[in-house]
């Protein structure tokens, strides 16, 4: 805790004051000012680098030099802790303790997933998972960041965004409009690579220009150059596999201008996750981002426009820049999860995540099912009044047939495509952290060889087919195929059949709508994550 | 297995294709092969040298003929039908409205009782308008459903010619029932929407063979929507219930996953607050190869005659095989 130095009380940051302050003797004190109180003794035992390293142990004991058996953390000897301190651990890796902090992790029992707070509060709810359990606690040491943007909006603030964000949100079910779930948001600080680039020098990209001359087609290619001097620097992607991509995407941009120099006093009283992606995952993202961005401006160099200048990998990545800076920053974001069940019981969780700077929301907002149906029910009455009464709309019965088989098979294939989206979604395929934190651990838990990797992954796509629920596309397919067949081949068929052939998949496109709205709600709620981090307990129970 | 699976998928999706693209373009093609017509007729008022023989109902001309005109007037000619039936034609003028009931039963489909008994039946109905029932094996404009509605525009010109105007067809050679209705008084109620709606009440009379009962029921509706009256639409509503349905519940979950899906941040706005610098100086074209492609280009109006023009006239029809 950081203590006043008024009073010894907990001083907290304060959104409206952008200070420390203290509730007790309301004393506001400068974050660069203050000094941790140093934890227990054991906190300098860890080390930790985000969650990718894992706490390393002598194999045997420095207190009486008894050999270490199995997985033991202390000596079965003498009981003395196996742990390297901190300082060897980094020694030993040729880093500099400087560029580390102390923290409190926080380590849920159910998903693994860990989160950095001085709170102790967190140790009775986890963030990522939503269960309620108690958190294992632990002091280790996490990179420090660069820099921090410092929580802007406050939780009211976060609160008003979130209710004015739900008021168009006709479809979401009520318990996410509920207060108790509103008050549920939590101020965490999520890690950020920020990407420093630039590129210096000739680049040429080909264009094109067509003209016509009497009877002749004249096309013109163009090398286009330009000495380039190019700067982008503070481009972010998030550096958490905890945090979704979609998300992430979702409540962007932060205005890195307001960022300051980090010290750890900026995260008394909220929270912070851990950096557990590689610095080079989201690298080649940035580079694309950019290159794009530039391209755009290449667009516009005077004289070029006229050139036809496509938008090719050929001509973007010319444009790559090079990477001369990645620093870790942390970002302002208030979150939400809600955990539910789905009709079989399995647990699901969905987030709301609200920009801690700008008060954007983005949130994975499922729809329920009854009031979707009600709605639709109603439009579907009006339609049929303005249809019967109003336009005295009649359809040739071999037509209605046919545009509704059409339309059948688009909602087949509407239904295809979701079922390919939730399938990735499930087995976390749609992030790009998440995949590589993933395999990361598959190698360092010795699936080394490649073939093994590619058995891996076979396994896995095997399993993603089988979770894909099918759409019957052939349904609408054959009902209008064999009437229309027959239509066409043998002879007149009796109107009777057309209107039975309609009706029969106009039923089928009803039904694979409300299934691709139920099936929608999988993509709005998550599988319980599961962070892989060694210390989990897939098997503990959720209070 | 799965390749038979994918090849009948295949075969099936070709051929709700087709059968859309021909439900699209036949109309296009009907509509393309009726302003020819109008220009036929066009034609034909314009020439001096041709006569109307209102007695035998031919059309001729002196210097040089118009072979399907002459094929229309021909399939109209009680002498040349070729049904095992009894050719019958028989007009009753209604002297108060001025208008006209024709019964040219040329594929010879009624009994002469029958035909009798529906040019009564159709009589009835001429204070509306001209009342006609046709009946043909033979059709000129080809074997489309189309060509039986050219058909109906072509009688309606040459022996309608009146505002108001109702054809009832059984076209035997291309097996296709239509109602067809001209003119402002009979348009407003039976619209192309109540004439599909009748041949779709009476077609099955005419898959059994039962003519008359197809056209006496026909009229009777025709009389009844004439009249202001409602005719039975089970297959309309049924249709429209799903239909409504259908664009209902696709329509709320296209606002539902709006409302409720992440909206992906543009890339302009991800580098919103990224400190950029962007500056290119000295820059340079270079022609790196040309290459000349012969391209002849069409001069834009070809001098093809414009469609419409005046005399046009507005109908509505629906139709039914059978």
């Amino acid at each position: 805790m950081y203590a006043c130095p008024n009073c010894s009380g907990n001083l907290k940051f304060n959104i409206e004051k952008q200070a420390l302050y203290c509730e007790f003797c309301n004393n506001v004190v400068d974050p660069y000012s203050v000094v941790k109180e140093r934890d227990a003794e054991e906190g300098d035992k860890y080390i930790k680098e985000g969650a990718a390293g894992p706490v390393e142990y002598y194999d045997t004991c420095p207190g009486c030099g008894g050999k270490r058996e199995g997985n033991e953390t202390v000596c079965g000897f003498c009981g003395t802790s196996l742990a390297k301190p901190a300082e060897q651990v980094l020694k030993e890796a040729g880093k500099d303790l400087e560029d580390y902090y102390e923290v409190s992790t926080f380590r849920c029992p159910q998903c693994s997933g860990e989160i950095i707070t001085e709170d102790t509060e967190a140790a009775a709810f986890c963030t990522f998972c939503g269960a309620s359990t108690i958190l294992d606690r632990r002091i280790s040491r996490a990179k420090r960041p660069q820099y921090i943007i410092p929580f802007k909006k406050t939780k009211k603030d976060c609160m008003d965004s979130y209710g004015k964000f739900m008021k168009s949100a006709f479809f979401a079910p009520n318990e996410m409009k509920s207060e108790k779930c509103v008050d549920s948001f939590r101020g965490i600080y999520m890690p950020y690579w920020n990407y420093n680039t630039s590129k210096h020098g000739n680049v040429t990209c080909g264009g094109s220009r067509v003209y016509y001359r009497g009877d002749y087609k004249y096309t013109e290619n163009h090398a286009l150059s330009a000495d380039v001097d190019m700067m982008y620097n503070n481009v972010p992607f998030d550096a958490s596999s905890s945090f979704a991509d979609n998300l992430s995407n979702g409540i962007a941009p932060f205005d890195t201008s307001q960022q300051q120099p980090f010290t750890p006093s900026f995260l008394s009283g909220f929270y912070a996750d851990t950096n557990d992606v590689d610095d080079n995952v989201y690298q080649i993202d940035a580079q694309k981002l950019i290159a794009k961005d530039a391209f755009d401006k290449y667009k516009q160099i005077p004289g070029f426009g006229r050139y036809g200048l496509t938008a090719s990998d050929n001509n973007i990545n010319k444009l790559l820049p090079n990477v001369d800076g990645k620093f870790l920053t942390m970002f302002p974001v208030w979150f939400m999860s809600i955990r539910s069940k789905d009709k079989k019981g399995e647990e699901r969780v969905s987030y709301t995540v609200v920009n801690g700077q700008t008060g954007k929301v983005a949130g994975d907002i499922p729809i329920a099912v009854n009031k979707y149906i009600l709605a639709s029910s109603i439009l579907s009455v009006a339609l049929f009044i303005l249809l019967n009464f109003v336009f005295n709309f009649t359809i040739v019965p071999k037509y209605a047939l046919m545009i509704s088989g059409v339309v059948g098979l688009i909602m087949a294939a509407i239904f295809s495509s979701h079922e390919d989206q939730i399938v990735k979604r499930e087995f976390g395929e749609d992030d790009k952290g998440l995949v590589t934190v993933k395999r990361q651990k598959d190698r360092a838990a010795g699936d080394k060889a490649s073939d093994n990797i590619a058995k891996k992954e076979k396994e896995k796509k095997a399993q993603m087919d089988k979770m894909k629920e099918k759409s019957f596309f052939w349904i609408p397919l054959g009902i209008a195929g064999i009437i229309l067949l027959i239509e066409f081949t043998v002879g007149i068929v009796s109107d009777l059949w057309f209107y039975l052939g309609s009706i029969a998949i106009m039923a089928y496109i009803v039904w694979c709508v409300i299934r691709i709205v139920s099936r929608y709600n999988r993509l709005t709620t998550r599988k319980l994550p599961q962070f892989n981090r060694t210390g989990g307990d897939d098997s503990a129970k959720v209070s | 297995m799965q390749k038979f699976r994918k090849l009948f998928g295949f075969v099936l999706a070709l051929l709700l294709s087709v059968s859309l693209f021909s439900a699209v373009v036949s109309p296009l093609t009907a509509k393309a092969d009726l302003l020819d017509l109008w220009d036929l007729i066009d034609d034909l008022n314009e020439d001096d040298d041709y006569y109307y023989d209102d007695e035998d109902a031919y059309l001729d001309s002196e210097d040089g003929y118009d072979d399907e005109v002459y094929k229309f007037q021909d399939t109209l000619d009680p002498g040349n039908t070729t049904t095992t039936g009894v050719a019958y034609q028989e007009t009753k003028t209604n002297n108060v409205s001025g208008y006209t009931a024709f019964l040219y039963d040329n594929a010879g489909l009624f009994a002469q009782t029958e035909a009798k008994t529906l040019l009564d039946e159709i009589y009835q109905y001429t204070e509306y308008g001209d009342m006609v029932i046709l009946t043909t094996n033979e059709n000129p404009y080809g074997n489309s459903e189309s060509a039986t509605d050219q058909f109906c525009e072509a009688f309606y010109q040459q022996y309608s010619k009146k505002d108001n105007c109702v054809i009832f067809i059984i076209d035997m050679k291309t097996r296709y029932l239509l109602v067809y209705s001209a003119g402002d008084v009979v348009e407003d109620n039976l619209t192309a929407s109540k004439c599909s709606t009748i041949t779709d009440n009476v077609y099955s009379y005419a898959s059994d063979k039962e003519y008359y009962r197809c056209a006496s029921e026909a009229y009777s509706q025709i009389g009844k929507v004439l009249a202001g009256m409602h005719i039975a639409q089970p297959m309309k509503v049924v249709s429209n219930v799903f239909i409504s349905l259908v664009i209902g519940f696709v329509v709320m979950y296209l606002v539902a996953v709006g409302k409720s899906s992440v909206s992906k941040t543009s890339d302009t706005e991800l580098l919103k607050y990224a400190a950029v610098n962007f500056n290119a100086v000295n820059p340079t074209d270079t022609i790196t190869s040309t290459t000349k492609t012969y391209c002849p280009r069409s001069s834009g109006s070809s001098g093809g005659r414009s469609g419409g023009g005046g005399g046009g006239h507005s109908h509505s029809s629906g139709g039914h095989r059978f």
